[in-house]
């Protein structure tokens, strides 16, 4: 006996997480769904399996999700389909639940944020609403738990049902009429189709996979023939009205809205979107969300680098000196505990980004940034992602999530690495600061501008050459305003963050036990007579022409894995501690003394892979080798382009 | 009859033909014939443009509006 399987489904921004999580104590599965990069969640009730299908409003197979979650049912048969309605707004949102009962499988609505209807004054009789969708109906509020009982009982019954005979929702007679005959060609067709009456409907909207299906199967081409005289022309038009003719039927019966509410959102969106204040609104928000995780994240940055050293030290102590704790400190403490240094940052812009989504506000900042970004080959949502990247180009990668398209979001998380993030300022303060002095903020300025005019002319070129269809379209709800509650946030903080650790964890792992052997070995070497220092005179040859030492070459490679051990792993190449004053000028002495060439690194370190942990969330998010790749080996050929060009343009060949 | 797009701020319009290559993902937002759209507003740049319709706010590019035609409404 196969497992019993049900679905979650609803528009977004239902409360379809908070049910999921409620439904299966949280416990979720996640992958992707085959081929595609969207997200899927798996999770239990018991021995039922849930899956979470994507958010959509209707199931068109034109949109990627849409299609996702139509597949899944046509070809899963969950035995129950949950669909997740918002209560404040039942005219749109059982749009999708009519379309769930046209293909035919059983449906429970819950109806989520009653606490925000009965606040608007709507009253909803579940009674008739019940009768007239012929399902079972549940009231939920679901951040307060209230109605999850409840719901819970009534999966269990549904489950257990054998076989229930799903009466359609009927359409006015006239195209009723044609669906029936056209049904009857398709029971003629095929015996065992299970569902005639939902393909007859595809049919008449002229559905274009369905329409491929049949055209694929023997005498397919006879079937559709034989329809077409039964469809016409703006059937799809007709019946979409008639679904809303019949929603506002059933509005009109079961909802009453007893007392006319004064509309928080409108008033504030008079004010973030104000076409004078909302774009320096945007960007208050996204600098209050800077200030906040930094401000917070310092203390705790240096919080654990207290604990790396006085575990280093107890180790060092109970274990002496011996290959094996030089692994657990220098490996593993120091090297993998470097990811635990950005972690604060990378969770506390989660925290942000978590609240700004449930606050209502993030599809806010979309609208506002749309026009500008989509000129520049990019969506209204790509912004966010970039001016995150800023701070830490990890979150900023997995914020890509919430844009919708494929293409849109590729192209957002390929151009995310040239927006200069944190850890590399300290690279371009030491150095510039060796040789300009005072002058070097106007120097570090620059290089934060070659990021974000490369980061613009990828996208376009992106968009030109590799993206070049249709771009995708821009139709965004805007939902009202929420005051987010600390647990939802904090739940999607975790998940985000949890979800780095260990998709990203791994590669980095393996970055840093490479790193530490090569390190490490020959047993008892000097650094300079390291493996690692043999990999980099190796390599070096490759950056002659960039007038690149050995040092500077080692100085990159550890720049791989993050540039937060730059600075410290030159300090360990040159002889002097991380804090040494002359360890600027040291390192510009190994580039030549030149303030073009050093210039010119400061461009490659801009340009180049920010860190391993990129490349983990790059993989993570689009779920491509291919892209991974492509984002890696561009950025180095950038890189080292740009930084030839700065020397060439430099005079330094001259 | 004008189209989605040339809608003045706060102008209520009857939506009279859609014809657009995303209609189906439209009509599932409630673009509908006979369904009543208000522009409330245009983002700060002037695009995209926000709509009140079946009591929700929904926005769109102007570009997919120009592919609208409404009536407009007293
Ligand atoms: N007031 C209220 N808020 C709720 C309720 N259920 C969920 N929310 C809030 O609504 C927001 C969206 O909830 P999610 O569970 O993330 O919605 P979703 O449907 O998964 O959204 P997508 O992931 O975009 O599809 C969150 O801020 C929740 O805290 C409810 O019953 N009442």
């Amino acid at each position: 006996m196969s497992k019993q399987n049900i679905a979650l489904i609803g528009n977004p921004n239902v409360g379809k997480t908070v049910i999921f999580n409620a439904l299966t104590g949280s416990k979720a599965h996640v992958a992707n769904w085959p081929g595609v990069t969207v997200e899927k969640k798996t999770g239990k009730l018991g021995d039922i399996l849930i899956t979470d299908l994507p958010g959509t409003y209707s199931l068109t197979p034109t949109a990627l999700d849409d299609l996702i979650a139509r597949n899944f049912i046509l070809e899963e048969s969950p035995k129950v389909v949950i669909d997740i309605v918002d209560a404040t707004n039942l005219e749109r949102n059982l749009y999708l639940g009519l379309l769930l009962k046209e293909i035919g499988v059983p449906v429970i609505f819950v109806l989520n944020m009653m606490d925000i209807a009965s606040q608007k004054k709507i009253d909803i009789d579940y009674k008739k609403l019940a009768e007239f969708l012929q399902s079972p109906v549940i009231p939920t509020t679901a951040i307060k738990n209230e109605g999850i009982e409840e719901l819970k009982k009534i999966i269990a019954e549904n489950i257990k049902n054998e076989s229930e005979q799903n009466d359609p929702i009927l359409y006015p007679e006239e195209l009723e009429e044609r669906i029936t005959r056209i049904q009857n060609l398709v029971k003629g067709f095929s015996k065992n189709s299970k569902n005639p009456r939902w393909i007859a409907i595809k049919l008449m909207e002229l559905d274009e996979k369905v329409t491929e299906n049949i055209k694929n199967q023997p005498d397919g081409e006879n079937l559709l023939n034989s329809a077409s005289q039964f469809v016409k022309e703006d059937d799809r038009i007709s019946l979409a009205s008639a679904r809303y003719s019949y929603i506002k039927d059933i509005v009109n019966v079961c909802v009453k809205k007893t007392a006319k509410v004064f509309d928080s959102s409108e008033f504030l969106d008079n004010f973030f979107l104000n076409k004078y204040f909302g774009i320096p609104i945007f960007f208050v928000i996204m600098w209050g969300i800077f200030e906040f995780t930094f401000s917070v994240a310092t203390p705790l940055m240096t919080l654990v680098e207290v604990i790396q050293e006085w575990l280093g030290a107890i180790i060092i102590n109970g274990l002496g000196e011996t290959l094996f704790s030089s692994f657990l400190v220098d490996g593993l403490i120091n090297g993998f505990g470097s990811i635990f240094i950005f972690l604060p940052n990378i969770f506390l812009m989660f925290l942000g980004i978590s609240f700004l989504e449930d606050s209502g506000y993030l599809a806010r900042a979309a609208f506002v940034m749309d026009r500008l970004m989509y000129k520049l080959g990019l969506h209204g949502r790509s912004f966010v992602s970039m001016l995150l990247g800023f701070g830490c180009n990890v979150p900023a990668i997995m914020s890509t999530r919430t844009i919708e398209s494929e293409d849109d979001r590729i192209i957002t998380i390929m151009v995310n690495q040239n927006m200069s993030c944190g850890a590399r300022l300290p690279v371009y303060i030491l150095i510039g600061g060796a040789i300009w002095g005072s002058g070097a903020g106007s120097i570090i300025f620059s290089l934060y501008i070659i990021g974000i005019v490369l980061a613009i002319l990828i996208a376009l070129i992106f968009r030109k050459f590799i993206f070049k269809g249709k771009r995708s379209p821009f139709i965004l709800e805007l939902g009202d305003y929420r005051s987010p509650t600390i647990k939802n946030t904090l739940v999607h903080m975790w998940e985000r963050g949890r979800e780095f650790i260990k998709k990203a964890g791994t590669i980095i792992f393996i970055t840093i036990v490479i790193m530490w052997i090569l390190q490490t070995f020959p047993l008892g070497a000097d650094i300079n007579d390291s493996y690692l220092y043999k990999v980099g005179e190796f390599f070096q040859p490759i950056f002659n022409p960039l007038n690149f030492g050995v040092i500077a070459v080692i100085g990159l490679i550890f720049g791989f894995i993050a540039k937060e051990v730059v600075v410290a792993s030159f300090g360990l190449l040159l002889g002097v501690g991380e804090g040494a004053a002359n360890l600027g000028s040291l390192i510009v002495q190994n580039l030549g003394n030149s303030p073009i060439i050093a210039y010119s690194y400061l461009v490659f370190v801009l340009l180049y892979t920010p860190c391993v942990a990129v490349i983990g969330a790059v993989y993570k998010e689009t779920g491509s080798k291919k892209w991974t790749i492509i984002s890696v080996v561009y950025a180095f050929v950038l890189a080292y382009l740009m930084a030839f060009l700065v020397q060439l343009i430099g005079g330094v060949y001259f | 009859m004008v189209l989605l797009s040339d809608l003045k701020i706060g102008e209520v319009g009857i939506i009279k033909n859609i014809n657009s290559d995303l209609s189906s993902r439209l009509n599932a937002m409630g673009l509908i014939p006979g369904v009543e759209i208000k522009l409330l507003r245009k983002a700060p740049i002037g695009d995209p443009l926000e709509f009140e319709i079946l009591h929700y706010s929904l926005s769109l590019r102007k570009e997919i509006c120009k592919d609208v035609e409404v009536e407009i409404s007293e």
